[in-house]
């Protein structure tokens, strides 16, 4: 299929400097969720966070995106800085299921271009049939995502943040309630999409294999307050595919040193 | 363990047809006291001449037709109204805490202790009926919607937000839509409330409706408009749950209502 003409530049820089949070319990106490995490991506690279629950990955790229504000630091998208609110750079696909259920598919994955005045531009219009079509979702455009499949409600939610054109994605673990087969077809589907337009992605996950399958680097975490316990170097050719790259050597050397970092920390033994 | 089949359409209305042709059997010879319950084979006749309207009542359909746009008007004055100060009131915190405390007192209140104040207020007639399905309905939905509005589910408002959405943007993709599906779940509760409503307000002080035919009947010992009425206000009550349900469907796989679920049908 013919690539889509793009008016945005690829990805962004992002800056992230002695950035920490913590939060005030009810009975007044402080629970620290991160501690001084400093970390530069560059534009267009594929970055991995991992770490077990609660170790602030979500919090982090919550404070990225501009949906919390840290209690210490900045950040820096580019040369803005990201202050209390999502700049327009910012596409974010949650964990949790973000399409409204009272709109259809066309009209959900329309909706960040709606909040920009471009419902009716022509270019954007064509982005949206562009993205519906390659997703496999142009036969059901117009159904409510209660009629879909996990599966398709996730690629919808991915055309969503895509369709706004943005140069960083932030995904939190954005496949994780999917079987592997619909998972795996997921991942290849976002390598293809980001391959097309290369912007910068910080992608949050749990699963270790995910991690090297997908990203250029992993950020690995501590138990909280989180803190950056080692970034590893995934050094795995692109293009990729998800199924052909599990056997490659680089892949499990790759994961064993991902795992030895956070086996460390959490006392384990070897995979 | 294969799960019980379910019965036909056609077995569940053949028992239900067999059901009332036993009660209508039981009624017209068995041993009941036709001073207090009458006959069918005296109830169909007096249908008739109702219907026409007999000893200076007025005419049947005349009281039905009362009933029901006294019914349906309050419901849908008192569904607008409990759905704009619900979303409105959801907004401003510090007025809704303020608030919360009366707003439960005046929900305590059984409704039909509102009639004398609202006779007063309002004279004898149609506007008293209008204003007393409407303030039940208003207090059913307003406090549904409240809840709704309130706790709007966060992923959503954050999906927007992320998406480069203002606050009215959450207001209308995310907070009125909430509410909508609010409002449709609450009305068939409405319904019956507000049907309560107008009947006991008739029966107080109204010259027309089926809450006054009842009275009207009570009063001058006619058990054949007592049961006439009691049958019209069910198969109302019944249109009425049947409308409310075909909306539910219709909106049921937007707003994830009843058994409205994520996924559908499709593997």
């Amino acid at each position: 299929m013919a690539k889509l003409q793009t008016t945005r530049p690829a990805g962004a820089r992002i800056a992230i400097a002695g950035v920490e949070k913590s939060y005030t319990t009810r009975a007044g106490g402080r629970i620290e969720a991160l501690t001084t995490i400093d970390l530069t991506i560059a534009a267009g690279e594929f970055v991995a966070f991992v770490g077990p629950s609660g170790c602030g990955k979500t919090t982090l790229l919550n404070a990225i995106a501009g949906l919390a504000e840290p209690s210490a630091g900045s950040i820096h998208i580019g040369e803005r800085q990201v202050q209390g609110k999502p700049l327009s750079e910012i596409g974010y696909l949650f964990q949790k299921e973000t399409l409204l259920p009272w709109y259809t598919v066309e009209h959900n994955v329309s909706l960040g271009l709606s909040y920009r005045g471009l419902k009716h531009d022509a270019q954007a219009r064509q982005r949206v049939d562009h993205l519906l079509q390659i997703a496999g979702l142009a036969d059901v455009r117009g159904a409510y995502p209660s009629e879909l499949s996990g599966g398709m409600r996730r690629r919808a939610a991915l055309c969503a943040m895509l369709a706004i054109e943005p140069s960083v994605l932030l995904m939190d673990e954005p496949f994780g309630a999917l079987d592997t087969f619909t998972r795996a077809g997921l991942q290849q589907y976002l390598l293809d999409l980001w391959s097309e337009s290369r912007q910068t992605v910080v992608f949050v996950t749990h699963d270790l294999e995910e991690a090297v399958t997908l990203a250029d680097r992993i950020v690995i975490f501590s138990k909280r307050p989180g803190r950056i316990l080692d970034i590893v170097e995934v050094p795995l050719p692109r293009p990729r595919n998800v199924f052909q790259v599990k056997q490659m050597p680089e892949f499990s050397a790759c994961y064993q040193q991902t795992w030895a970092a956070l086996s460390e920390e959490f006392s384990l033994g070897e995979p | 363990m294969a799960s019980p089949r379910q019965p036909s359409g056609l077995t569940v209305a053949a028992i239900q047809i067999a059901i009332i042709l036993a009660i209508l059997a039981l009624w017209q010879f068995g041993p009941i006291d036709e001073m207090l319950w009458s006959r069918p084979s005296l109830v169909f006749p007096r249908v008739a001449a109702l219907w026409q309207g007999v000893e200076g009542l007025p005419p049947l359909s005349r009281q039905i037709g009362d009933t029901v746009l006294a019914t349906f008007v309050g419901l849908a004055g008192g569904s607008a109204l409990g759905f704009v100060l619900g979303v409105a009131l959801a907004e401003f915190t510090t007025i809704r805490l303020t608030l919360a405390p009366f707003l439960a007192a005046a929900n305590a209140v059984p409704r039909v202790a509102w009639v004398p104040t609202l006779t007063l207020l309002f004279g004898f007639g149609f506007i008293t009926k209008i204003v007393m399905s409407g303030l039940i309905v208003f207090l059913v939905v307003f406090f549904n919607v409240l809840d709704a509005a309130v706790h709007a589910p966060p992923a959503l408002l954050d999906g927007v937000r992320a998406l480069g959405g203002s606050y009215w943007h959450r207001m209308r993709d995310v907070r009125i839509w909430s509410s909508i599906g609010a409002v449709i779940a609450s009305l068939p509760n409405a319904i019956a409330f507000a049907l309560v409503g107008v009947v006991f307000a008739e029966s107080l002080n109204a010259e027309s409706g089926l809450g006054a035919l009842m009275f009207n009947a009570m009063q001058r010992g006619h058990p054949d408009d007592l049961i006439i009425s009691a049958l019209a206000l069910g198969i109302i009550g019944l249109v009425l749950i049947a409308i409310t349900r075909g909306l539910q469907r219709a909106f049921a796989h937007r707003l994830m209502l009843g058994d409205a679920t994520p996924g559908g049908a499709r593997p």
